[in-house]
């Protein structure tokens, strides 16, 4: 295979990450707003987690670097949140991981046009 | 070359896939969780248990799946002995060193981060697969050659100075795996990461007065007997030949005992391996962490390991000259 080919089969991949993105940003949503209303929360938490580390696996690829970064970074404070990490995170640090992430999930469907630079 | 690309994504799937093709990887297998992976392997290996090759060259797990893991899938083909030499890459977006160490210690051969490069993805199936043809020929060549030189009275030195993989035992690899582990780490800093060695004191004369089997059977003994002597403590341990083993720590997790070196050669001694007159049977070198002015070098760190086990020995009246040169000689050639 060439790189053109590739380089299209990747466009093909990344028309469907934003697809799955609009879905994924939706749901984190709803599940940011179920945490902050309900105090332990660690279910919203780890579904929350799960979006994110799966975003955070394929944005740069298919060319959101800034989302790759977020998703990464949520994915990480989260897991430190819930204990399964060594270094520890406070609430107000989750809560903004996930502001920045919706935020930059926001963006990232906004501009679909094209890649970031 | 046939390959089993494990992920619950498959978005990412997809663009192994394609990310393959394009090196030329042409036959891969995606699926989407580890234990249609086990399904599949079961399907097209059948069920015998003994036998010596599967129908996959080459392994891509996710870790983070629900249901069972990437890691714990690693063990379970790297348990099988169809797999038991073959790559088996981690490819996830954890890379904290905690998941890093418990690949390897399952069984890992490299790990690549998400979002992974294209290039990089074939360039690293391609190492991964040298270097278990590597492992494989130096356990092969190990036995051949030992083989051959004690029926025929050949010099056996340079076989005793080879970094022999010792297999089966918790968290020991292979010299090679373990260079890859601290690449990996050395991308994040080696902060937290310390080295210690041991030496089998007596290794040269039971080298010399016994079978290669018996020998190889006696480095398994001693490498369970320091492996078990970590407890909570973090580690990977190999052997790099002359019958010296290093262990890189985790300072970030319970240290080591303080007593350590009583606890190995205790169990040394329960385990009949009998210390000499002025000498333990396993002596312990400092233990060594990266030099501030070179903190990526972790090349820096294992010699200096080897040179304070060598030194020690040297104090305690062997033919530690000999030691040492072995030891260097062992990190520069055969190792790096």
């Amino acid at each position: 295979m060439s790189e053109e080919k590739l380089n299209s089969a990747i466009q093909i991949i990344r028309g469907r990450f934003l697809a799955r993105l609009t879905e994924q940003y939706a749901r984190s949503r709803e599940l940011a707003q179920d945490w902050q209303q309900n105090e332990c929360g660690g279910d919203e938490l780890k579904e929350l987690c799960a979006i994110a580390h799966k975003v955070a696996g394929l944005a740069k690829t298919v060319g959101f670097a800034d989302l790759g970064d977020t998703a990464y970074q949520t994915d990480s404070v989260i897991q430190k949140y819930l204990g399964d990490s060594s270094e520890r995170a406070s609430q107000a640090d989750v809560a903004a991981a996930i502001g920045t992430f919706l935020a930059s999930c926001s963006q990232a469907l906004k501009s679909n046009a094209a890649p970031e630079a | 070359m046939k390959i089993l690309s494990v992920d619950d994504d498959e978005l990412i799937l997809e663009l192994l896939v394609e990310s393959l093709a394009m090196h030329g990887f042409d036959d891969v297998v995606p699926v989407e969780s580890a234990q249609g992976a086990l399904d599949l392997i079961k399907a097209l290996d059948g069920d015998s248990p003994d036998q010596e090759t599967g129908v996959f060259d080459c392994f891509l797990l996710d870790i983070q799946m629900p249901g069972m893991d990437g890691i714990e899938l690693c063990a379970r083909i790297r348990a099988m002995p169809a797999y038991k030499y073959t790559p088996i890459l981690m490819v996830t977006t954890l890379s904290d060193r905690k998941h890093i160490e418990k690949a390897f210690a399952a069984g890992a051969t490299d790990y690549i981060t998400k979002p992974f490069d294209q290039i990089e993805v074939g360039a690293r199936i391609r190492l991964a697969n040298m270097l278990v043809k590597e492992q494989r020929r130096g356990l092969q060549t190990y036995f051949l050659a030992t083989s051959i030189a004690s029926s025929s009275g050949d010099d056996r030195s340079a076989l005793f100075q080879a970094p022999v993989t010792v297999e089966g035992v918790d968290k020991v690899v292979d010299v090679l795996v373990l260079e890859n582990f601290l690449l990996q780490l050395s991308k994040k800093g080696l902060h937290q990461s310390a080295a210690i060695a041991f030496k089998f004191y007596a290794a040269q004369e039971a080298f010399n007065s016994h079978s290669e089997e018996e020998y190889y059977n006696l480095l398994e003994l001693v490498a369970k007997i320091i492996s078990e002597s970590f407890g909570e403590t973090n580690f990977l341990l190999s052997h790099f030949g002359c019958g010296i083993f290093v262990a890189v720590i985790d300072r970030g997790s319970p240290p080591i005992a303080q007593d350590i070196g009583k606890k190995i050669n205790d169990a040394a001694e329960k385990a009949g391996i009998k210390p000499g007159e002025n000498w333990p049977a396993i002596v312990v070198g400092d233990m060594v962490e990266v030099p501030i002015e070179r903190k990526d070098d972790f090349h820096a760190m294992l010699l200096d390991a080897t040179a304070s086990v060598a030194e020690k020995s040297y104090r305690l009246g062997k033919t530690a000259g000999e030691v040492n040169k072995i030891a260097t000689k062992g990190l520069k050639f055969k190792v790096f």
